[in-house]
Parts: structure tokens; sequence; C-alpha cells
């Protein structure tokens, strides 16, 4: 293992599938950093992130989480990673407790820390009450942070959210965004996607804009308005402007999608 | 040809549109379908040519043969009919789009109603006709008459479907209309088992070809006695053949006209049942396990014994074992009670069944691709799940013969328990994850896969077999 001061180190990191989805991507976050990633439809925002998960083997370029190589060591990245999806991942039949027992056995922890852990999780989330109920009755809010309670639940160190806010109503949104801060502020690194640009706006560190496979620009909304070259401007103006601006670009009639499924290697 | 738009005919081939979509793509697909049809054709052909010398049934033993059959396809098709009227009101699809449109709600059910029926009588067709084509072409042409009965029956058993779907919403609820229908549907389904064999068990096999005619031959069931009188006639000529593929017909029609409100007022309460949620006292304290193995194994059964639709699809299709049971119980000889014998098919069609949910029908895969955990213990905790429940089943015949004929118990046991594991294991490699409601078609697309699994369980029957005469040929040879 390679001493890296990162949370996540992305290399030229390639993937197509037929076309190029993710075309020579470099990330390099910072522990503790929240970090969003922007762009329009199928610019490979998610490819890239299923990468990092191990849910997609890339086609080259290097991944480092805390310094771990993900593909020659997988298992020990996994440890520290955290995946949450944009639909919600739940088995209906199974009630919240059990679907949290079920992640924390599955992360190998410490039955008596996952109680404690998952209790403070639920009671966190307004679960508490809703913790014996089969999660098929649930509404998509309740299901989000459910999932979201099993994303916690094994303390990662990265946690990767696709979408995390996708479909909520006002209550829950801003209880998930006030979990994600807390966790930020206490060393959790976070990087999310989303489309909902004045989530970004407000709570990350920093943002990055890619299109068509490749970072058109990095850096924090300062930056980000000084290189879109509009002071004072929305994080909207500024995405708009970069994606645009860039070859081939549209913020609006963009290409379509170039993710499609693989099937999976649990 | 251009359909008015909103007409029933125009709604009939949206319907046919998705029929078609649902089915297994590629050319892999079609050319096993055509392979199937080809191998029935071919075993319809040995079966016709077999008996082509064997003299002709009187005309009272054909009746009696026709209504058990009749009979028998019609319970199948009512139990194939009610699993599709029930699956129209809980599987939403396009139907919540159909609910809020303008348009008259017997027209949405006629198409809805048109396609049950021509999904049963297909379903049916497909395993009949075949052998009606092979005897007509060997001189029977009173076999084409299949493609006026089945069509018949598929007509009646949609509104006898139709009807007892709605009969059990009203009973039961929208809650447990789902789960009922299913357990109603593989109880008539155990009817067909029995009126196919119906005729053997009451008349028995004469010398002269046809039925004896036993101790009912002063009764309604005597072979030329009324009960048979509607056979009878519909074998004498094509006219009632024909007014009764109309009377079908029109039944249907009225059917869906009178209850095609009631249908879709059910329909929509239905959608609500998944809001409503059940509550359960909540414990004090969260006690969790830590073997990971144990939690994945815990969870695959959770969910199988929680699912009562997925249980009531597994009896429904253990049912297909009854006719094999009641061939193997007609053929006990010497005491030997082969019956026994079907537990080895039953272990692998369990094994097979359990271990798709388990393997293939996983909810979440994406939660057991980001865990910590190495593939192969995920399927191996997986493979335990799956044959822990026929552990027992496998280990009955031992038991239960081990006074009586303990070395035939325990042969079918150890075969039980290799069908089981091959058949399971089957299902190891990787394919792309399916969906738990489509345990039912599981097998779609797989028609290799299917005929393996047959394969295998007759290989480990045939195993038993030869171990079984193999020591009875030692002990009379001692």
């Amino acid at each position: 293992m390679s001493e890296s001061p990162l949370a996540l180190s992305v290399r030229d990191l390639r993937k197509s599938f037929g076309r190029p989805a993710v075309a020579g991507i470099d990330l390099s976050i910072r522990p503790g950093e929240f970090y969003a990633l922007l762009g329009p439809n199928g610019a490979g925002k998610t490819t890239t992130l299923r990468m990092v998960a191990g849910l997609l083997k890339p086609d080259s370029g290097g991944i480092e989480v805390f310094g771990v190589d993900v593909r020659r060591d997988p298992l020990a990245a996994k440890r520290l990673i955290a995946w949450l999806p944009d639909e919600p991942l739940l088995y209906d039949k199974l009630t919240v407790t059990e679907y949290l027992e079920f992640i924390a056995g599955l992360w190998s922890m410490e039955p008596a820390r996952a109680e404690h852990n998952a209790r403070e999780l639920l009671e966190r989330l307004d679960l508490w009450a809703h913790r014996d109920e089969r999660c098929e009755g649930f509404s998509r809010g309740m299901k989000q942070k459910a999932v979201l309670a099993g994303a916690l639940i094994h303390e990662p160190r990265l946690l990767i959210l696709d979408e995390p806010l996708t479909g909520l109503d006002a209550a829950i949104a801003r209880q998930v965004k006030d979990l994600l801060l807390e966790r930020a502020r206490s060393g959790c690194t976070i990087i999310l996607t989303t489309h909902i640009l004045e989530v970004a706006e407000r709570l990350v560190d920093r943002i990055g804009i890619i299109q068509s496979g490749k970072l058109l620009a990095e850096g924090t909304l300062a930056e980000l308005r000084t290189t879109a070259g509009e002071a004072g401007g929305t994080l909207e103006d500024v995405f708009l402007r970069l994606v645009d601006a860039a070859p081939g670009g549209s913020a609006t009639g963009h290409s379509p999608p170039l993710e499609r499924p693989e099937p999976l290697a649990p | 040809m251009t359909l008015a738009p909103g007409s029933t005919p125009w709604l009939l081939r949206h319907e046919a549109l998705l029929y078609w979509r649902e089915r297994p793509k590629g050319l892999g697909s079609i050319a096993g379908l055509v392979f199937v049809v080809i191998l029935m054709h071919l075993f319809g052909l040995l079966l016709a040519w077999t008996t082509s010398h064997a003299p002709a049934l009187p005309a009272n033993a054909l009746a009696v043969a026709l209504t058990s059959a009749a009979a028998g396809l019609l319970l199948l098709m009512i139990s194939r009919s009610l699993v599709r009227a029930v699956q129209v009101l809980y599987t939403r699809g396009d139907f919540d789009l159909l609910l809020v449109c303008p348009l008259p709600a017997h027209r949405v059910m006629a198409a809805r109603g048109a396609l049950i029926a021509v999904a049963v009588t297909c379903e049916v067709g497909f395993l009949i006709w075949p052998f009606a084509n092979a005897f007509a072409l060997f001189g029977n042409p009173l076999w084409l008459k299949a493609y006026l009965l089945v069509p018949t029956l598929g007509l009646l058993a949609t509104s006898i479907g139709l009807l007892l779907t709605l009969l059990l919403f009203a009973i039961c609820g929208p809650r447990r209309t789902r789960v009922i229908g299913q357990v109603l549907s593989a109880i008539i389904a155990v009817g067909f088992t029995v009126s196919v064999q119906l005729p053997n068990m009451l008349y028995g096999p004469s010398r002269h070809g046809g039925y004896d005619r036993g101790s009912w031959t002063s009764t309604a069931l005597a072979i030329d006695g009324p009960w048979f009188a509607p056979a009878r006639a519909w074998l004498a000529g094509n006219a009632l053949p024909l007014l009764l593929l109309l009377l079908a017909g029109g039944l249907l029609a009225v059917t869906i006209r009178q209850v095609g409100e009631r249908f879709l007022t059910a329909a929509i309460a239905s959608g609500s049942v998944s809001a409503a949620r059940s509550r359960r006292p909540a414990s004090a304290e969260l006690r969790f396990k830590a073997n990971a193995r144990r939690i994945l194994i815990w969870k695959e059964l959770r969910l199988i014994v929680r699912d009562p639709w997925i249980l009531t699809q597994i009896l429904q299709q253990s049912v297909a074992v009854l006719p094999l049971g009641v061939v193997a119980w007609r053929q006990s000889r010497d005491g030997l009670p082969i019956v026994w014998g079907v537990s080895i098919y039953l272990c692998g069609f369990l094994a097979s069944a359990l271990s798709w949910l388990t393997l293939v029908a996983e909810e979440a895969p994406e939660i057991l691709a980001t865990a910590p955990i190495e593939r192969d213990q995920i399927v191996r905790s997986k493979l335990s799940a799956a044959l822990l429940p026929i552990a027992p089943l496998a280990l009955l015949p031992a038991l239960v013969l081990a006074g009586s004929h303990a070395w035939f118990g325990v042969c079918v046991s150890v075969c039980a328990a290799g069908a089981a594991l091959s058949c399971a294991l089957l299902n190891v490699a990787e394919r792309p994850p399916a969906k738990r409601q489509d345990f039912r078609m599981r097998q779609r697309g797989h028609a290799l896969r299917g005929l393996l699994e047959l394969a295998i369980v007759a290989a480990w029957s045939l195993i038993c077999w030869v171990l079984v005469s193999a020591t009875m040929v030692a002990q009379l040879e001692r």
C-alpha cells in the first residue's frame, strides 16, 4: 500500500461502452472534503463513481482510496467505502433493524458497536419508531433514509452518493443534508452527484464539472466563477456557461446516456 | 391497417405488442422455442406411431377420456387465468394510465380479458396441439378438434378466472386476494391431475381396449351414462364444437361487459395496498449477530418465508409432481414404495427454485458488490440458504422407510440430496440479476437450463434405480 494523503485519487480513468463514457478523468479529493461531481445526463458521473465503488471495472487508469489500490486490493478498499445509489437498495421483506444488522454483518462489525451506531442513526433519522417495520410499506423518503443509515452504520471513511436527494420532500431532504454535513465535519470524505445545483452550492467544499467523460473544471465555487467569467453568478450560471462553452457541449441538448448496466460480480 | 385510437382492436394491438415485447429477446430464444415445438411433435409422432396398430377406442370410452381430459384442462386453465387476472389487479405497469384515460371500463377490460384468454389458450395449446397434429397424421383426424376444444376451454376458463378473482377480492379484500388467489390457483391445478387420472381410478383398463365398466354401471357415472353425453355429442359432429366455441366467446364478452367496471374498481383499490404498513410491536433493544455467513443465510430465509407470493408459486409449481406421484403409486410392485422416488424430483425442483431466488434474484446486488466480502463466501452462504429447507425433505425417505425398506430409503435420500445439490449448482453460474417477481417465468429464455434440470433429476433417479435393483438382484442370487 502506497502512502497517500488523499481520500480518493483517480488517475486517467477510462471506461467505454462502445463509445467512451469516461475519457481520462483525474480526481484528487482530500480527507474530510465534501465534493460534488456535476454534469449533464450521460456525462459519466455515475460511471466514474461506480468504478470507484468497485461496481464497474475500468478499462484503464488507477483508483486509490486512502492509498489502497481499488483494483489490486478491492476488499480493503471496500471496507473504507459506502455507496449510496440513486434508487434506494433495500430488501422489502426485511425490517430496518434487520437491514442494518445485515449491512453491519457484511462489513464484519462488532455487534455492540453496530447496535450502538444503528440506534444512533435510527433516532437521528426519525426511524426509531419504525425500526421493526418491513421496508415494503415505506415511502421513498423513508427508504432513502434507511439506505443512508445502512451506508453510515459501518463508519465509512469515503461516502459516495449518487443523486441522494432526488424525490425527497423538503423535510427529509433537510434531515439528509444535515446528517451529511455533520459527517463531513467529523472527518468523513463525501462525494456526491446531483442535479440540484443549489444543494451543491450550499453544501460542498469543491465542485468538479464533467462533460462527455472529461473533467471540464474543478474548484471552489469562487474558483469556478473565475474560470467561467461569471463573477457573482450562481452555480447554475457557472455550470451552464462551462458546459455550453465545452467542445460539442450543451447542458440542455445533451447526447443520449452512455451508461448501460453490466452483470455485477458481488 | 389503421385502427381507431381508443377502440377495442386498438387496445388489443397495444396489449399484443406488450405481450410480444415481454418475451425473451434474441435468436436463441426463438430457436429454443422452435426446438421444443419440433421435439414435442417428434414425441407425438412416436406416440401416435406406437399406438397406431392398437384397436380404436369405443365411442363411450372415448367420451369418458374426453370428459376427464377436458375437465382437467379446464381446471388447469382456470388456475392459469386466475393467476393472470390477479396479476392484472396487482401489477401496475401501464394499468394506472389506462385507468385514468377517458375510455369505457369494459373496453379496457375487454383488451385485458382477451389477452388472458389468448395467453391461457396458447399455453395449453402449446402442450396439446403438437400431439393433435401427430395423431391426425396417423389417421386420427378427430384429434384436430383440439384446435376447437382448447380455445373453447380457454375462453370459458377466462370468464371463470375473472369472476373468481372478483369474488376473492370481495371476500378477502385487496391485501389478501393476491396470496389467496395463488393458493386457490394451486389447489385448482391439483384438480387437473386428479381429473386426468379419474377414468383410470374409476374404471380401470379393459382387456378389449377402453375402460372396464367397474362398479359404476347403474349410476350416472356409468360409461354410457348422462355425465358423458355432452362429450359423445361433441365427438359426433362439428356443429356442436363450433357452437360451444361461439358460446364461450359470448360468455366472456358478457362477463367483461358486466364486471369490467367492478374489476377496475378493484384494481384501483389494490393500488393502495402497498402504501399501507403492517405494524408490529417494536423491540426495545437491538440485538445484532456478528457472523456474516449466518447473517447472509438468515437474510435469504427471511426473504423467502416472508413472501407468501413466492411460497404459493413454489407450491403451485410443486403440484407438477403429482402426476408423477400418481403414476409411481400405481406402479408400486413387490411392496416397494417407489412413490418415495418422487422426492428426488421434488428436491431437485425445490433446490432449483430456491437457489434461483437466493443466487439470481438478489434484490440488492450492489450492496453485496460493494461489501468487503469474497464472492465465493456469498455464493456458499446463498447455496446453504437454498438447500437448508430441502434437507428435511431429502432425509424423510430414509427416516420413514428405516423400519421397512431401509436400503431403498437411504438410496432415495442420497439421490434426492444429490439432485438438490446438482440443480442448485446450475444457478451458480454468473448471469444478470433477475427480479423476484419473475420467479414464475424464470425458465423463460433458458429452455436449455430447464432441460438440463430434468436431465439431472432423471440421472439421479436412474442412479437410485440402479442402486436398488442391483441390491435386489444380489439378494435374489444369495
